[in-house]
């Protein structure tokens, strides 16, 4: 087959993966409920955690000043047991998700306004948005 | 054409590339607007592009994504400068498998060609570029890697990437250069050509560490 019908061909069979992959992800994304996030399974209230948890001001090593709830209280108060010896699946609505230790949770926080986690010793790779759940591996 | 003319094309192009990426790409970014996939479609791609057009020569591209990529690194203040310096000086050598073929000419494709050509340029090399960047970013932050991660956010890039191949396809239908002005270009009297070509790198160097 000639080139030129081969590249019109892939370059359509591309954008069909790419759609395909769009309605995926709008399909599959999880709604967001400002009041709540959901942390080993349990479904917990921002308010509660508000009360529970400390609050920390951070400068990460890439860049700028945040604040939010400490991630590994957050953890805690979910009732993990021995949490240093789970790791941490931090999901987005779209998706996205990064896995972590606990040392990581150590040292990083959750933005409740933005619902973003944001980490001192990690890329901004690793700055999960709309995160809906926490699950621990 | 002399090494040395093309290494200053290399240098000029890939300071470009890196200024658009710092300043554009960070506007972008902070719109909240899909940044990556617009500044790879049009700017990135678009910068190969042009250059090989103008110097028809294999391999400047790499160099160019390198060059873009160690300038995203300096740069001071913005996105994740790591993971997007790892995906643009990637995305050069992305570029140079896809045209590495000769048969794939730039100059010499119908608008039916240019278009499906950028199509797939502009989508395979945002999807990889974002696919190494997830790889290659926890292994030189010495973070943890997970590629079960990776393999949950792939319909994301594929998604995001449409927009990457889409712009990909408009840039090469619209990249236009006289072969007559790519050879003055190119073959510039070397009084000329060196001065300005050093000087441009040169301002968008200092300029974007002087502006962030």
């Amino acid at each position: 087959m000639k080139v030129e019908r081969i590249v019109p061909a892939i370059a359509v069979c591309l954008l069909l993966l790419g759609a395909f992959s769009t309605v995926y992800v709008e399909s599959s994304k999880e709604k967001i409920i400002q009041d709540t996030i959901k942390i080993n399974d349990k479904e917990l209230e921002i308010s509660k955690i508000m009360k529970s948890c400390r609050d920390m001001s951070i400068e990460p090593e890439a860049g700028g000043n945040y604040e939010g709830i400490s991630l590994s209280d957050m953890i805690n108060f979910s009732g993990v047991k021995n949490p240093a010896e789970h790791r941490y699946k931090i999901l987005g609505s779209d998706g996205y998700s990064k896995t972590v230790e606990w040392n990581d949770m150590n040292n990083g926080i959750f933005d409740i306004e933005k619902r973003i986690v944001i980490f001192t010793n990690l890329p901004k790779q690793f700055w999960v948005k709309d995160v809906v759940e926490i699950k621990v591996v | 054409m002399k090494g040395m003319r093309i290494l200053a094309g290399i240098i000029l192009f890939g300071s470009l590339w890196g200024m658009m990426e710092c300043v554009l790409g960070d506007y972008l970014h902070n719109q909240g607007i899909w940044a990556g996939a617009i500044m790879t479609g049009f700017m990135g791609f678009g910068l190969m592009a042009i250059s090989r057009r103008m110097y028809g020569v294999r391999g400047m591209q790499l160099g160019m994504g390198l060059i873009a990529g160690a300038l995203k690194y300096i740069h001071p203040v913005g996105g994740c400068m790591l993971c997007s310096a790892i995906a643009i000086a990637f995305e050069g050598a992305v570029f140079e498998i896809i045209w590495y073929s000769p048969k794939l000419n730039m100059n010499r494709m119908n608008w039916l060609m240019k278009a499906s050509m950028g199509v797939i340029s502009g989508y395979i090399i945002y999807s990889a570029g974002y696919v190494i960047t997830h790889i290659l970013t926890p292994v030189v932050a010495s973070a943890p890697l997970y590629l079960s991660d990776l393999a949950g956010v792939m319909p994301v890039i594929f998604s995001s990437a449409t927009i990457a191949g889409l712009a990909g396809g408009l840039t090469l239908s619209a990249v236009q250069i006289p072969s007559d002005f790519a050879m003055r270009v190119t073959n510039a009297k070397k009084e000329i050509y060196y001065p300005v070509a050093y000087a441009v790198s040169a301002f968008c160097w200092i300029g974007t560490i002087i502006l962030s």
